[in-house]
């Protein structure tokens, strides 16, 4: 893939994340709250870790896609991080939930934080990263890694 | 002829990583939400108004 292409994709998707994760970080009750509309079958306890480390994940992820650190690493868990979000939008938009999606920190009741909006940013989100992550394990990207022109010596 | 001789990216250290990645996430959630004034994790409890003990 082209270079050019790939660069574009982490600045898009590391930007994103790093909006996401600050505005998050800036309103962690209205996160939260946005949290508990989900209606997701985990105890108090649980969502609240969820409300105070997911924002600073992000935030990780982002900053570690813009400057390209730890790109084996990083990339699949932005997929997973990604492909978790798509899974609880479907699930809220399944079940009719008319919630504020809370992805930039909740509170704003705007068409845009609608869960079908979000569902459909979300699946952006998730091809942009599994294209990275598929990018990130072509050989070309691997510099030819576990591949040895060498002759065997046995 | 070609032949494969090395070994695919360590899955040790991309657990190692993914760990990590994990564990300072929560550490710094836990140190923002113990540092900030509006707690999610860590709520103030609404402890009673400091009452002195009346003398017998």
């Amino acid at each position: 893939m082209n270079t050019r292409w790939v660069l574009m994709l982490r600045i898009f998707l590391g930007g994103l994340l790093l909006w996401a994760g600050f505005a998050k970080l800036a309103a962690p009750m209205a996160f939260f709250g946005a949290l508990l509309g989900y209606e997701l079958p985990l105890s108090d306890t649980v969502l609240r870790l969820i409300t105070i480390a997911l924002p600073w994940l992000e935030v990780l992820c982002g900053a570690a896609l813009l400057v390209d650190f730890w790109p084996e690493t990083v990339r699949p868990l932005t997929m997973a991080l990604t492909l978790s979000f798509v899974v609880v939008l479907s699930q809220a938009l399944g079940r009719g939930l008319e919630i504020d999606c809370g992805c930039f920190g909740g509170g704003k009741n705007a068409f845009w934080n609608s869960p079908a909006a979000a569902l459909a940013r979300a699946i952006a989100l998730l091809i942009a990263a599994s294209v990275l992550t598929l990018q990130n394990n072509s050989p070309q990207r691997r510099g030819g890694r576990g591949v040895s022109s060498r002759s065997s010596t046995r | 002829m070609s032949e494969i001789v090395g070994k695919a990216p360590g899955r040790g250290r991309f657990l190692v990583r993914l760990l990590a990645l994990l564990l300072a996430s929560l550490a710094l959630g836990l140190v923002t939400d113990a540092w900030r004034s509006e707690r999610v994790f860590f709520p103030k409890k609404n402890l009673p108004a400091f009452e002195t003990v009346p003398k017998k």
